[in-house]
């Protein structure tokens, strides 16, 4: 009699623990342009193109949060004057691209809008997310016995418990099908880590498209959760991949047959045609694993590079600006780096494995993330020379020889402004150090969120290049 | 970035690589690599595509696509 109660609980351990899985990847029937999550499918009236606003929001726990939501309510109190129309400079934001810590904010601004700003005693995003220890209530998770059965299957792992408890608590169910029948802007790029590749993995519809995988049918927390998704904390993420099944290796984009040309005269193109093209196979990748955004690029702004110079994304920044439809381009990117360690340069002892991982882990990324802002600021550079080269060439034949005509006529070229907030940006060393020194975490002290939310709004105030947009527009 | 004037006796959206670039007669921004370059809408010009290696290209010497 005694082995019945123990072959029941046998019997509904493995039931529990089959039963625990990841979510499927929705499958995309077919592959069509005019469908799912896609900047080209929102239309937003009350947002002009003709000022095209972009925000990055970088990882760094809830210190990237905290800096992000800073940014957000300084562009909320930012009164503007556009084409005759008054609104504030939050409202013409078109798209956030972020990582890890910084996709929170941006995910819930993007699903609930200005319900973003409700009190920390309403609910919403202070009282659910920026004030809260998320970081001791997922540890709490860990000892709740439904999650010790669902954590024994091999399919459902810690980081499938946070997109749940984030998914409950945060975005309250919201999926990318929410956000489509929305319409409205910012667009929203959550980058997360292709693990295998080590290259950025965008939740957008154009990046699910090659895997045949509906994005519509993907929580919101899932996007965040795989964007935080930071190594040995958390397990990878797993998406399925039904490449081959929708169409779409059919119909593929013309880009990629052009950029596999590409390998000595464009490297980066012919890199990102390679890495697109391993989507496509099913069968040799049947599943992407994913890690945190910010091992790919911890600014979330290599995909906006990649769009801002070339016609291969579906963004195609290029295009709007030929067409003269972006008049002003401004990039504020949010970046909540802390310092590196030199206090493991005060003692001959070595550094510990765990120290060590820590700095492998951070170090290059900041190397990255720095070498990712130079890169941009040289191309605002080169296009601004480019349109002033232009223009002085045609005052020069203007003036000696007014009869003759350049060839072709002018590229239009908007005004490009590039805005970096960041701690380094802070004068005096000894609150600069106090931000740096800020841990990396999900859980902050009210006080320190309050430093954040309040530094950020100083940064922009400070920023000459700031100053002077916010002029123009007014 | 690179720069492309596709010339055509009418005003017609140009494609790269199958995608919207921009239309005829102006000079547009193009990244720099292998681009196939046609015109969207009724098939009444010539060479039916154009492919070109675009690169080196300045603001004040673009690269020129004629359609005919």
């Amino acid at each position: 009699m005694r082995i019945l109660p123990l072959l029941f609980l046998t019997g509904l351990t493995l039931g529990l623990q089959g039963c625990a899985s990841y979510p499927p990847t929705p499958k995309l029937d077919h592959y069509n342009l005019d469908k799912g999550y896609r900047y080209d499918n929102l239309s937003d009236q009350k947002n002009s193109e003709s000022l095209f606003v972009i925000l990055t929001f970088s990882g760094g726990g809830t210190r990237a949060a905290a800096l992000s939501y800073g940014v957000l309510e300084k562009l909320r109190n930012t009164a503007i004057i556009w084409e005759g129309k008054r609104s504030n400079l939050l409202s013409e934001v078109d798209i956030i691209s972020s990582v890890s810590g910084g996709s929170f904010t941006a995910g819930y601004y993007t699903a609930f809008g200005d319900g973003i700003f409700k009190d920390k005693n309403e609910a919403g995003f202070q009282r659910d997310f920026l004030y809260r220890d998320i970081e001791g209530e997922l540890f709490t998770q860990l000892f709740y016995p439904t999650n010790w059965f669902r954590l024994a299957s091999p399919y459902y792992s810690r980081i499938d418990m946070a997109t749940d408890f984030y998914d409950t608590e945060i975005f309250k169910g919201t999926q990318y099908s929410d956000l489509v029948k929305r319409k409205t802007k910012p667009y929203l790029m959550v980058n997360a880590t292709d693990m295998s590749l080590g290259s950025r993995f965008t939740f957008e519809q154009a990046q699910f498209d090659p895997i045949c995988a509906d994005l519509g049918g993907v929580a919101l927390a899932r996007a965040v959760a795989a964007s935080s998704d930071f190594p040995i904390a958390f397990p990878p993420m797993t998406l399925d991949n039904y490449g081959g099944s929708c169409g779409y290796n059919q119909q593929q984009p013309g880009w990629i047959a052009a950029a596999e040309k590409d390998l000595l005269i464009n490297p980066s193109r012919y890199k990102n045609a390679t890495l697109f093209k391993t989507y496509q196979d099913s069968k040799q990748r049947p599943f992407i694993h994913l890690l945190d955004g910010g091992i790919a690029d911890n600014l979330g702004l290599r995909g906006l590079l990649q769009a801002l110079v070339s016609n291969d994304t579906e963004l195609n920044i290029p295009v709007k600006m030929s067409a003269g439809v972006i008049k002003k381009l401004l990039i504020i990117t949010v970046d909540a780096k802390n310092q590196p360690d030199l206090n493991y340069d005060t003692t001959a002892v070595a550094p510990s494995v765990i120290d060590v991982l820590k700095i492998v882990a951070n170090v290059p990324m900041d190397n990255f993330s720095f070498e990712t802002t130079e890169i941009l600021r040289k191309t605002f550079t080169e296009l601004e020379k480019d349109k002033n080269t232009f223009l002085a060439c045609q005052k020069q034949l203007q003036q000696h020889c007014p009869s003759a005509v350049l060839s072709t006529p002018a590229p239009k070229i908007p005004q490009l402004d590039f805005v970096y907030i960041g701690f380094d940006l802070l004068s005096n060393a000894a609150e600069r150090n106090k931000f740096f020194n800020m841990a990396t975490s999900f859980s902050l002290p009210e006080s320190q969120i309050n430093e954040l939310r309040n530094v950020a709004k100083r940064l922009l105030d400070e920023s000459v290049t700031f100053k002077k947009f916010v002029k123009a527009t007014q | 970035m690179e720069y492309v004037f596709v010339s055509f006796k009418e005003d017609r959206t140009v494609l790269a690589d199958g995608k919207k670039l921009g239309q005829t007669n102006q000079t547009l921004l193009i990244e720099k690599g292998h681009h196939c370059f046609t015109l969207a809408g009724m098939q009444n010009y010539n060479p039916e595509k154009v492919d070109a290696v675009i690169e080196q290209t300045t603001v004040l010497s673009s690269y020129n696509v004629k359609f005919y």
